[in-house]
């Protein structure tokens, strides 16, 4: 078994060396590993193919709108294909051969991979990874389809999925630090005035 | 006696939509059906003619005894007793007195398909255990997500800084912006004066699509200066 194994892995090695460049790349910061979701590819025959042609659409419109509402599972899977293909334009750059390709095939539309060098990977030349952001939105019951005449509702699991320093305003909006308005403060912050006022006068 | 349930099948003459009578699949609107019965009760009446003729000897009726009426729901409801009273028979008068044998329910509904039906997993409800309240706004949402209400005036706000984003054809030539700062009605002025300023300086920010809002800056959406 082991041996296939190898045979496999060397073969793959003859066959395009290029592809090794990634294993120097450091680990993405998003869930890899889990088990995998069965994607609904609409309109395209079910296999591994149009799994793919689902992904590189979610990945293809975050790189142009850099924030999207998408399926929960969608979401999810697409993460770390978007978190790659960010890191290979930022540690790779527009040089890397193994690079070009990924983004020319991740990103058919013109103008984005000028977008995914130019504008995204400069934002995270000191940025710390991860470079995306997923977030959970409650569970909607929205329209699904009508048939005749007849409206279908489904309950959809929605994730929220951006890229880091996109221009719009934050997902989840950070505590509170400043809490010296509150009611109870206001009154700590008075007694203890008055009763700093009353000491000094009985000195 | 008012049965609802009817068997829908087609009729076994002319597979026309019907309703079973007993084991019987006839519709009383089928057409070979109605002719069997005005042929039957053609043959009857002559029968009834000649026994009233032998016996009392009085001349036939002019009008056929037994007509053929279509059971319609003033006929079911007036014809049986004034029918009955007069000692005829009408088809409306048998479709009143079979009417019992007509579609009911075979075999009867047993305990657990009841159950089942009332109580499956689909129509039962399930407690939502893990319920937090919002910091933010106080509105309820579950734990592992974030709150929905505090979420729907980013989208509102997003969606139209993206509509202006992403004013650009790609497939004419046209690039995407560099990069995109927001500004607010109120900050027009202080934007104003800051390009001034780099004018003076010779500091233009090279490929800054600004997007400008017609509204005031929410107190939500924090100001965040990038970095050069």
């Amino acid at each position: 078994m082991s041996r296939v194994g190898g045979e496999v892995f060397s073969l793959t090695r003859s066959f395009s060396s290029r592809h090794l460049s990634n294993a120097t790349l450091p680990t993405i910061q998003a869930a890899v590993g889990h088990i995998p979701q069965k994607l609904k590819t609409n309109g395209i025959e079910p296999n591994r193919r149009a799994r793919l042609e689902v992904l590189r659409k979610i990945v293809t419109r975050l790189v142009r709108e850099e924030r999207a509402e998408l399926q929960w599972n969608r979401a999810v899977e697409a993460r770390p294909y978007l978190e790659r293909l960010i890191q290979l334009a930022v540690e790779k750059g527009p040089s890397d051969e193994y690079t070009n390709e990924m983004v020319e095939w991740w990103l058919p539309e013109p103008g984005l991979d000028y977008k995914l060098y130019e504008v995204i990977a400069p934002r995270f030349v000191d940025r710390p990874a991860p470079f995306t952001g997923l977030y959970r939105l409650p569970s909607k019951r929205l329209e699904q389809y009508i048939q005749n005449k007849r409206i279908f509702w489904k309950r959809y699991e929605i994730g929220v999925l951006e890229i880091e320093g996109n221009p719009f305003p934050a997902v989840v909006s950070p505590p509170h630090t400043n809490n010296s308005h509150l009611l109870l403060n206001q009154l700590l912050k008075k007694s203890l005035q008055s009763r700093l006022n009353t000491l000094e006068k009985k000195e | 006696m008012n049965f609802q349930r009817t068997v829908v099948k087609n009729c076994s003459l002319c597979l026309c939509f019907s309703v079973s009578i007993c084991c019987w699949t006839i519709s009383i609107d089928c057409p070979p059906f109605r002719q069997m019965l005005r042929r039957a009760v053609a043959r009857l009446n002559t029968a009834v003619d000649d026994v009233i003729r032998r016996t009392l000897g009085a001349p036939p009726p002019l009008a056929p005894a037994m007509a053929l009426a279509a059971p319609s729901a003033s006929d079911a409801s007036s014809a049986p007793h004034a029918a009955a009273a007069l000692g005829s028979w009408t088809v409306a008068d048998m479709a009143e007195q079979m009417r019992t044998l007509w579609g009911v329910p075979k075999y009867r509904t047993s305990h657990p398909k009841k159950q089942t039906r009332k109580f499956a997993y689909t129509r039962l409800l399930t407690p939502i255990e893990d319920v937090t309240t919002c910091e933010q706004c106080g509105e309820k949402h579950e734990v592992h997500t974030i709150c929905g209400s505090c979420y729907e005036k980013v989208r509102l706000l997003t969606n139209m800084i993206k509509e202006r984003m992403l004013a650009y054809n790609p497939y004419k030539g046209e690039r995407p912006p560099k990069e995109v700062e927001v500004r607010f009605s109120d900050e027009q002025i202080r934007a104003e004066q800051e390009r001034v300023e780099e004018e003076k300086k010779g500091e233009i920010k090279d490929g800054v699509r600004v997007v400008e809002l017609e509204q005031p800056r929410p107190s939500w959406f924090r100001r965040v200066e990038r970095q050069p």
